[in-house]
């Protein structure tokens, strides 16, 4: 049995004086998609936070490919191949679409100097990826529709060329138009052999798309397991704790 | 339904809540003061019991340096007085300044306005219309005290950084009109005549009162409603004005009691001299000194900005005329004080010993 | 026409206390610092050239270049020691520790250098030229040359190369900049070692305009200050008229009032602006 790509052993954070992620633990295979269900205040955020460098965990370990990533800063985590679509997008406002992604794209042709791994994602793919965004390229961050931002951050995602690609709130706020097609390039992704976590607040759409789910609450998992093999009423029960 | 703190901030490790506890005036300094580090609150009885002790030990203290102050006629001479005069005064400014940056969070480099205003009121009161020293003293305190309402109104709309400049600068237009006017003498200034027949045992004992008084007020002030708020406003701003402080208001009230305070220690500062010069008076430099004294001593403490005044006054007269000396020194001490204890020597003590004069002062929240 | 004279000159020096203040707005655009030692670098630029790399026989021009990549090296330094490790705690900190830097930088230049004034002596500095009917300085004409060139270079370094891109993400949100694999503390010390190659350019127009002395840092400061708040807070064109803005103030109120109140009218005039409008000339949408 390979080594999971990503594992996640007693995570334990804090937000504040609170103790938002405790003893968290889970595993995700390459290629493979978990969902993180939950509430708001669940942990989530941090959790994926925490993963990401961003947030400073008190104890626990994060091992991924199997080189532990305690105390690694956020930006050396992007190299080693993880990257975060955040919550709330959190598109650059002063910079155009078309300068966001090469933001991402700039560092890593930095990163990978000398490397002599093809990209798999460009600038051009990410457009025909998401061809909203090549009609929006030169308007400012800040003057596109939530639906294109979601588009943008996840371009500017894949343009750091991950293995692992996480993404807080796939579709929150958003139209079923948005979120359809917000799905089927995360399908096209994922058929490029990419390993997805995930927060989809549509528990449903969450359990159909992932190949296992964890629940949490108030910090700690309450679920987990094949997402096929969970029925609606336990994960809700493990929703709301 | 969230369970997030109001005023927390992701990945910053402050989260304290807004306001401490009233009357917090227990314990040795090393619970209370740092709610963010123990999960438990502290041992009730015990810590009561070593409480009070230590409150009359604090009590003590202050008891014994106020005698000692007072007696000074018995024990010291003229060298020791003036020291302790210059001492005051400096303390003074520190204390305000402190006031200011260490519990309202305002940070502001032009306090010198009101030292320079606060010298003219005096120098033109003595001088142009034959008040006493004594009433004139008085007179400063208000004048500058309602100068700072349209000058905080004003400079209140800058934050941070450009706050502490534009107070700077608003200073700076006073200097230039003032050593522009012949009223006021020009460049040369003006000399208080009255001063020199003052005697320099009154000028000691009304620097002592002013000190003590200072001191005392700050700590009456934290202890009060109105300094809980001023603490909440520097912590966190926005969750303040949200719980209902009147964020504003409370800033320009401590705004305007600072810039009383620095004009009486500048009518001493002047009557002792006793002359007063528009570059001097407005220059920077007060403003760097008092900077300074608050960060070596200790931003946030009631005691920090006496020790700083002290740290000063001392490299002062060992580095004897060199003022470009002095300043370099305490420059690099500041900017090394912040870097490796941003708390000062207060800090310091209150840490490694959990030795607090004051313990009410709370503390900037440390990362 | 002597109103027009006074305004064109105000124009050109405008151009100089422009240059003056894109240090400033550079830091506190990237880093929310205000870098309260910006005025001493440029001072202590200008003494660099005209005490240590002009007595040594160099061309003026050669000397004049090397001040910049000299600055930009303290720049970087003084970030990478000294100004990083207060960041992240507060407004307080850095305020602290870049007035101490300024401090210690002006009296030493007071030790080092003592309170003499000093200037580039060069036939720049007494031409005069005869444009329309009226006389400008010459030297004021390069000032603002120089100083729209590198205010157009900058430019051009944010709006078209990577590092400009990765410099205003980093401005936007550190830690988004974070999630695209940048690392704000090396922007961070680039910003700052741009900034002081700017004063380093600022600091030998200076040298060449006017007299200065370790006090001057004082003042640049303060010009600095006043070009970025009346230009707007973010916005390095809006520095730059500010500095027009401030130096026509200037002189409009030298000519009107005297030669003693030049200063007071241009910092009157910042304070009016401050009042109607906080945001300055050309502010950006994201602060």
């Amino acid at each position: 049995m390979a080594e999971p790509l990503l594992r996640v052993d007693g995570l334990t954070a804090r937000y504040g004086q609170l103790q938002a992620v405790r003893g968290v633990s889970f595993e995700v295979d390459a290629g493979a998609a978990l969902a993180v269900i939950g509430e708001n205040g669940a942990g989530k955020t941090t959790l994926f936070h925490s993963i990401c460098g961003l947030h400073g965990a008190a104890s626990g370990a994060v091992v991924f490919d199997g080189e532990p990533l305690r105390g690694v800063p956020a930006h050396a985590i992007v190299r080693r191949g993880i990257a975060l679509v955040p919550e709330g997008r959190r598109i650059f406002p002063s910079l155009s679409v078309d300068e966001n992604l090469r933001v991402a794209e700039d560092q890593h042709a930095r990163d990978r100097r000398g490397s002599a791994r093809p990209r798999r994602w460009t600038r051009d793919r990410v457009y025909e990826l998401f061809p909203d965004l090549r009609a929006a390229a030169r308007r400012g961050g800040h003057q596109i529709s939530g639906g294109q931002q979601q588009m943008l951050a996840i371009g500017r995602a894949l343009l750091s060329e991950p293995r692992l690609l996480v993404l807080d709130e796939v579709s929150l706020g958003l139209s079923p138009a948005v979120v359809k097609i917000l799905y089927q390039a995360l399908t096209a992704i994922r058929a490029e052999g990419m390993t997805l976590v995930f927060v989809e607040q549509d528990v449903r759409k969450s359990m159909a798309f992932s190949d296992h789910l964890v629940c949490l609450h108030k910090g700690t998992v309450r679920l987990a397991g094949r997402s096929q093999a969970q029925s609606l009423d336990e994960v809700r029960r493990a929703y709301f704790g | 339904m969230t369970a997030q703190h109001p005023g927390a901030d992701p990945g910053d490790g402050r989260g304290g809540k807004p306001g401490g506890a009233p009357g917090a005036g227990l314990g040795l300094g090393l619970g209370e003061d740092a709610p963010e580090r123990t999960d438990e609150p502290a041992g009730a009885l015990a810590g009561e019991r070593r409480g009070r002790s230590a409150a009359r030990l604090r009590a003590a203290i202050v008891a014994v340096a106020v005698a000692l102050l007072v007696a000074c006629p018995v024990w010291g001479g003229s060298g020791v007085r003036a020291t302790l005069v210059l001492f005051s005064y400096y303390a003074a400014l520190a204390v305000m300044w402190n006031r200011l940056a260490g519990y309202a969070g305002l940070v502001t480099f032009g306090q010198q306005l009101f030292i320079g205003v606060g010298g003219y009121t005096l120098a033109i009161a003595c001088e142009r219309f034959g008040v006493g020293v004594w009433p004139a003293f008085a007179l400063t305190a208000v004048v500058c005290g309602v100068l700072a309402v349209p000058v905080g109104a004003l400079t209140f709309r800058l934050k941070g950084g450009y706050f502490a400049v534009g107070s700077w600068l608003v200073s700076e237009v006073f200097r230039l009109l003032f050593g522009n006017s012949d009223y006021l003498g020009n460049a040369s200034g003006l000399f208080i005549r009255q001063a020199r027949s003052v005697d320099p045992w009154v000028v000691y004992y009304v620097a002592i009162a002013l000190l003590v008084g200072m001191v005392a007020l700050v700590v009456t002030a934290l202890r009060s409603r109105l300094g809980l708020a001023l603490m909440a406003i520097r912590d966190a701003e926005d969750a303040a004005a949200s719980l209902g402080v009147h964020v504003w208001r409370v800033k320009l009230i401590a705004f305007v009691v600072a810039g009383a305070g620095t004009a009486l220690a500048a009518a001493l500062l002047t009557v002792q001299t006793p002359f007063i010069q528009p570059d001097a008076a407005f220059s920077i430099q007060w403003s760097a000194a008092a900077s300074f004294m608050v960060v070596v001593g200790g931003l946030g403490t009631v005691e920090g900005p006496l020790l700083g005044a002290a740290v000063y006054v001392v490299l002062q007269q060992q580095l004897g005329g060199n003022g470009a000396v002095h300043l370099i020194v305490l420059g690099a001490v500041s900017v090394i004080m912040m870097l490796v204890e941003p708390r000062g020597i207060a800090g310091l003590f209150r840490d490694r010993l959990g030795w607090t004069l004051f313990p009410v002062a709370r503390r900037p929240p440390r990362r | 026409m002597q109103l027009f004279e006074t305004l064109f000159n105000g124009f050109l020096l405008g151009g100089l206390y422009g240059v003056i203040g894109l240090g400033l707005s550079i830091t506190f655009g990237t880093m929310r610092v205000v870098q309260l030692a910006h005025g001493d670098l440029i001072v202590l630029a200008a003494y660099f050239l005209v005490t240590v790399l002009v007595p040594t026989g160099i061309p003026v021009l050669l000397a004049a270049a090397m001040v910049v990549p000299a600055l930009f090296a303290v720049g970087w330094g003084l970030q990478r020691f000294v100004i990083q490790p207060s960041l992240g705690r507060g407004v307080l900190p850095p305020l602290i520790v870049t007035f101490g830097i300024s401090t210690v930088l002006q009296n030493v230049l007071l030790l080092q250098a003592t309170a003499d004034a000093r200037t580039l002596h060069s036939s720049l500095a007494s031409a005069g030229v005869h444009i329309g009917g009226i006389t400008v300085a010459a030297v004021r004409l390069v000032d603002f040359a120089v100083a729209l060139l590198c205010l157009g270079l900058l430019l051009l370094l944010l709006g078209r190369t990577a590092l400009g891109r990765a410099l205003r993400a980093t401005s936007d949100d550190p830690d988004t900049a974070r999630l695209m694999g940048i690392n704000p503390r090396r922007m961070y010390a680039a910003a700052a070692a741009i900034a002081a190659a700017t004063g380093g350019v600022a600091g030998v127009l200076l040298a060449a305009t006017s007299t200065f002395y370790p006090a001057t840092g004082s003042e640049m400061l303060l010009i600095a200050f006043e070009v970025v708040v009346v230009g707007g807070l973010g916005s390095l064109t809006g520095t730059f008229l500010g500095g027009i803005l401030l130096a026509m103030s200037q002189l409009l109120g030298a000519r009107l009032f005297g030669p003693s109140y030049a200063l007071v009218t241009g910092h009157l005039v910042v304070l009016v602006v401050l009042v109607f409008r906080p945001e300055g000339l050309l502010p950006r949408t994201a602060p």
